[in-house]
């Protein structure tokens, strides 16, 4: 089966709170959920997405889309993603949750990286605030943790 | 004196099975703190990115997240990750006072300065003069110069270790250089170790053992040349074969570097082209002026002799048929004993 841009069809997407997205097949492609239901022959119109809400879809095509394009060099695209995870907490959290689902590996690599950068170097009690984690340990599992390895909270 | 290492810092292997029970439960749910609830192989993909301080610093987050880092999964991907990124620099202060054993520090180049990382806690072995012989995946291979046993394998980062099965020593030991690699196909590491000896007044050579972890004793191993033990410091891992440094005192040959192949248990000695300058083999006792580094992947042997640092890099297609040498020299003024990039000669009382 082609999937060149050029004999590329449009499929539909149909997000958890009912939007339906129209994406060129070669784009939505990228998400390998979808691809193995197009190549199965099993693309209904249309696709339902119950995990994805409309505004997250949106997104994660938006990303499908810029690296869909062939024209599009490996630094243009590098500079596309830095601005691309500059995001609220919020809609990073719906985009990993989305590129887990659809299965699409450059993205979710990206965002990965994106909140592994948050956490470098912070102070655990940092880290909990951000992503609201409750602190489960007791003060005296803390101090262990602490006294093994010591070096790394200097 | 410090012994520089470069070390891909990894491996959180943990041993405590209940930890490996938490682990099954949470590959089957969501992990359920009230903020990013991700899946569990989400959280171990985020920690296995970031270095390795950050990652201990982590642990003490959530009980989840400390589980998550001793996860199998997690040990996996962070070792992927750490092989693919600069090596980190290990300092081993080599101790004045004899049966002590010294600590292990991580220099922090970013930060200008070295962090005691761990104090090895090796008492309970009996290690006399332990020091660190080959690293590999992150793991230290450790053993005394002086002795046959024991070997230990020591993660610097979680402090856990293994002593492996004790030789039976019933001869002197003139030196001993032991080599760590691993055999990538069958997930094995293996120990390979050579020595002179002496009986009654005769030294024997050629010998070493070699051993896969998790067997109960050392096979003996016939080693075709005679290694140099005096100025250098020890073996190191690199594509897939471990190399020391021939004795070419005992050998009239151009071989300069003798090359164990993991998988396939052979050694070969490597030919310095006769185009490259010869290194000058004027090992200095106490010092490490001629040294294996394992820079970028390339097998590299560095001389210093006080005016200049010569380095060979071994070059080679990957099955090792042709391995030829490229070399240079910088030109660096510096007295003998003092240093080159193996070592500083600071004292530590």
């Amino acid at each position: 089966m082609s999937l060149s841009p050029s004999t590329s069809k449009m499929l539909s997407l149909k997000s958890s709170d009912g939007k339906v997205l129209e994406v060129e097949e070669h784009v939505a492609v990228l998400c390998e959920t979808i691809k193995s239901l197009v190549e199965d022959g099993c693309a209904d119109s249309p696709i339902p997405l119950a995990n994805v809400d409309g505004a997250t879809l949106g997104n994660v095509m938006e990303w499908c889309k810029k690296h869909a394009d062939q024209k599009a060099s490996a630094d243009d695209l590098e500079d596309w993603d830095a601005e691309f995870v500059e995001r609220d907490q919020g809609e990073l959290y719906h985009l990993i949750m989305a590129a887990n689902y659809l299965n699409i590996k450059g993205l979710l690599d990206l965002i990965c990286q994106k909140v592994a950068d948050m956490i470098k170097g912070k102070h655990p009690e940092k880290i909990r605030e951000i992503f609201n984690i409750e602190n489960d340990f007791t003060p005296e599992q803390q101090e262990q943790i602490r006294k093994d390895n010591s070096w790394a909270f200097e | 004196m410090i012994v520089i290492f470069t070390i891909h810092l990894s491996r959180f292997v943990s041993k405590d099975h209940r930890v490996r029970a938490q682990m099954a439960d949470l590959n089957e749910k969501m992990i359920s703190c009230r903020g990013f609830c991700l899946p569990a192989d989400i959280i171990s993909d985020i920690l296995s990115r970031l270095p390795v301080g950050s990652i201990l610093s982590c642990r003490s987050v959530c009980k989840t997240w400390y589980s998550l880092s001793q996860g199998p999964q997690f040990v996996k991907l962070q070792l992927s990750r750490a092989n693919d990124q600069v090596p980190r620099v290990i300092l081993q202060p080599i101790s004045v006072k004899a049966g002590t054993i010294s600590s292990l520090y991580l220099l922090d180049i970013e930060g200008h300065k070295a962090r005691v990382i761990s104090e090895i806690p090796l008492e309970d072995v009996g290690a006399r003069g332990i020091r660190i012989m080959c690293s590999c995946n992150g793991l230290l291979c450790m053993a005394s110069g002086l002795e046959l046993n024991p070997v230990v394998i020591y993660n610097p980062v979680t402090k856990e270790y293994i002593v492996l099965p004790k030789s039976e020593q019933n001869f002197g030991l003139w030196g001993h250089q032991v080599g760590f690699g691993f055999n990538p196909v069958i997930k094995k590491y293996k120990v390979v170790r050579i020595y002179e000896t002496y009986t009654n007044g005769n030294i024997h050579n050629n010998r070493g053992d070699i051993i896969t972890l998790g067997e109960s004793s050392w096979r003996q191993i016939h080693v075709p040349y005679r290694l140099l033990y005096t100025g250098c410091h020890g073996p190191i891992f690199c594509g897939g074969a471990l190399h020391w440094i021939i004795n070419r005192e005992f050998h009239n040959g151009l071989e300069f570097i003798l090359r164990f192949h993991i998988s396939k248990e052979v050694f070969q000695g490597i030919l310095l082209p006769t185009s490259a300058k010869a290194p000058k083999y004027e090992p200095v006792y106490f010092t490490c002026n001629l040294q294996l580094l394992n820079v970028g992947r390339v097998v590299t042997l560095v001389d210093h002799d006080g005016q200049a640092m010569h380095v060979w890099a071994l070059m080679g297609n990957k099955s090792g048929d042709h391995i030829f040498c490229t070399y240079n020299s910088f030109k660096m003024k510096l007295t003998k004993d003092s240093c080159c990039f193996m070592h500083v000669n600071v004292r530590y009382t």
